[in-house]
C-alpha cells in the first residue's frame, strides 16, 4: 500500500486487494466489492479493476514509466541480465556455431540418404578438450521405443570408456569419474524427460537444442508438462539448456510428430 | 489375480543384498506377469561398475528383456514393477513409454522421485503407483550403503563417523502418490487409517497388513 494526496488535499490510501485472472467474470468483482463494503461501513472507497503487466520489468525505464502508470515500484536490478552476462563470458560462440553447422550438414546428409528415419541427431562434445565424445542418430523403433540418441550417446560413450580402462589396464578405483562430467551437448530437437533426466544423471553441464518439443519436451518453460529438469532437481546437479535461436537454421532441420519423445 | 505386494517387495528387497555386495547403490527391482505371477527378471543398480549413471536397475531390466524376450513390449504391458526405492524421473518416463501396467515401491526418492516426490510422470500409461510397500527395508538398504563411503561420487564427504540408524524412519506422505480412494481399493477401508495418519504399511509373514494396534490382520 502506499499514500497519495488528491487535488482538493484529501489524504488517499492505496491498496493491492486481490488478483483477478484476465478472464475472470463480474461476479468476483462485485462479491469482493460486497465484502468490503460489508466491513468498511463509515469509509469511502473505490475499488477499481485494472489491468497489469504480467512480468517484471527488465529494465530501469520501464520500471520507472510503470511505476506511474501503475504502481510504485522499486528498481534493484535485473537479476537475470547478470546472470546472462555472467553466463556469457564462459560460451565460447565459434564453438558453440561450430557444433551447431555439424548438426545441420549432418541433417541434410541424412535427408538425402535417407539412412535414418528420425531426424533427430545428438552431439556430446569434451569442452575441456573441445573432442566430440559421440555423434547418435534416433534409431527408435515400435519395437525398441526406448532406443533415444540420448541414451545410445551415453552408452556408446560408457563402453568406449570401459575399453579404454581395459587397454589401458586402468583399475583405479579412487579415479573420480562421472562418465559425461561438464559436457556439453548439442542436439536437433529438445530431449524428452526421459534423456532431459538421463543428462543430469551424466552430469553434463550445458544443452543446446534447436527445435523445441513442445508436446513430450523435458526443458523448455512451455514444454511438455513444464518440467524444466535441467533446473528441477538442483540438489544434486543442474545444467544449463539453450534453445539455439536462428531461423535459418531452423527451417534446416526437419520437423518431427509432436507425439514423439525424442 | 492380485499379486501379493509383500511378498515380491521381499524377493526385490533381498536381491538388493546383492548390489550392495557389489558395491553399488543398493536399489533393486523385479518385473511379475500380472496374471501368473511369473519373475521376469532381477535387476539392481549398475551405474558404478559400467560407470553409466543411467543404467538403475529398470534400465537393466529392459534390456534384458529386449535381448531376450521377442514379445517383451507386451511382457511389461501386463507386469507390476516391484522397485525398492521409487523410480527416479528418467525411470519413470521409461516406464510411461513402454506401457507399464503398475509400479510398487518401497520408499520414495526425495531428489529425483518420478512417481509423485518431484515429479509424477505416468501421462501416457496412466500406470498405478503403490507407495510404502517395505519402505522401512528399503531405507535401511540404503544406509546400509551409504556409511560405507561412495568412491565414485566427486564431491564425497568423510562419512566414517555415521552409524547404520535402524530405529527412526521419515515418515511417508501417501497423498502424494495415491489417492485415498486407490489406498481404500488396494488396501481395504479397514486400513485406511494408515493413509489417514502416514503411518507405515507393515506385513506379517503371509503379506497381510498389520494393523497399528498389532493384532487385527487383514487379508489383501
Amino acid at each position: 500500500m502506499y499514500k497519495t494526496t488528491d487535488t482538493s488535499g484529501n489524504h488517499l490510501l492505496n491498496i493491492i486487494f486481490a488478483p483477478l485472472e484476465f478472464n475472470d467474470n463480474i461476479n468476483s468483482y462485485d462479491s469482493i466489492h460486497a465484502t468490503i463494503n460489508e466491513k468498511l461501513i463509515d469509509e469511502k472507497f473505490v475499488l477499481e479493476k485494472k489491468q497489469i503487466p504480467m512480468n517484471k520489468p527488465l529494465d530501469k525505464n520501464i520500471n520507472d514509466e510503470w511505476s506511474k502508470q501503475y504502481w510504485p515500484i522499486v528498481w534493484k536490478g535485473n537479476p537475470m541480465i547478470q546472470d546472462m552476462n555472467e553466463l556469457s563470458k564462459t560460451i565460447n560462440m565459434s564453438e558453440t556455431y561450430a557444433h551447431i553447422d555439424k548438426l545441420v550438414q549432418l541433417s541434410k546428409e541424412n535427408e538425402q540418404t535417407c539412412k535414418y528415419e528420425n531426424p533427430t541427431i545428438v552431439i556430446f562434445v569434451d569442452p575441456r578438450t573441445n573432442e566430440t565424445k559421440s555423434i547418435t542418430y534416433d534409431q527408435k523403433t515400435s519395437h525398441n521405443p526406448i532406443k533415444h540418441p540420448v541414451v545410445d550417446a551415453i552408452n556408446e560413450i560408457s563402453s568406449n570408456e570401459l575399453k579404454r580402462r581395459q587397454v589401458e589396464q586402468i583399475h583405479d578405483r579412487n579415479e573420480k569419474n562421472y562418465l559425461c562430467l561438464n559436457y556439453h551437448v548439442y542436439m536437433t530437437h529438445e530431449p524428452c524427460v526421459m534423456c532431459a533426466m538421463a543428462l543430469l544423471h551424466s552430469r553434463i553441464s550445458r544443452l543446446v537444442y534447436i527445435k523445441p518439443s513442445l508436446k513430450t519436451g523435458g526443458i523448455g518453460k512451455t514444454s511438455g508438462h513444464h518440467e524444466m529438469i535441467h533446473i528441477s532437481c538442483e540438489l544434486n546437479w543442474k545444467y544449463e539448456a539453450f534453445q539455439y535461436i536462428d531461423e535459418e537454421v531452423f527451417k534446416q532441420i526437419k520437423d518431427i510428430d509432436e507425439n514423439i519423445n525424442v | 489375480m492380485e499379486l501379493n505386494y509383500w511378498k515380491f517387495m521381499r524377493e526385490a528387497l533381498e536381491f538388493g543384498n546383492i548390489a550392495l555386495i557389489n558395491n553399488e547403490v543398493p536399489v533393486s527391482a523385479i518385473l511379475v506377469d500380472n496374471d501368473s505371477g511369473k519373475i521376469w527378471y532381477r535387476a539392481h543398480n549398475m551405474t558404478n561398475k559400467l560407470i553409466n549413471g543411467t543404467l538403475h536397475a529398470e534400465f537393466q531390466i529392459y534390456n534384458y528383456l529386449l535381448e531376450n524376450e521377442e514379445n517383451h513390449l507386451k511382457i511389461w504391458q501386463n507386469s507390476t514393477l516391484f522397485v525398492t526405492v521409487e523410480p527416479c524421473i528418467m525411470c519413470a518416463s521409461m516406464l510411461d513409454q513402454v506401457g507399464i501396467k503398475k509400479v510398487v515401491f518401497g520408499c520414495p526418492n526425495e531428489r529425483f522421485g518420478g512417481n509423485g516426490s518431484v515429479f509424477k510422470i505416468n501421462y501416457k500409461s496412466n500406470y498405478k503407483i503403490i507407495p510404502g510397500v517395505g519402505h522401512k527395508d528399503a531405507i535401511s538398504l540404503l544406509r546400509k550403503f551409504y556409511i560405507g563411503e561412495n568412491k565414485h561420487n566427486p564431491n564425497s564427504i568423510n562419512k566414517k563417523k555415521r552409524v547404520l540408524n535402524i530405529d527412526s524412519f521419515p515418515i511417508l506422505n501417501y497423498e502424494r502418490y495415491i489417492s485415498r480412494d486407490e489406498f481404500i481399493s488396494i488396501w481395504g477401508v479397514e486400513n485406511v487409517k494408515i493413509f489417514d495418519n502416514n503411518y507405515f504399511l507393515e506385513f506379517n509373514d503371509n503379506g497381510e497388513v498389520l494393523c497399528d494396534d498389532g493384532n487385527k490382520k487383514v487379508k489383501i
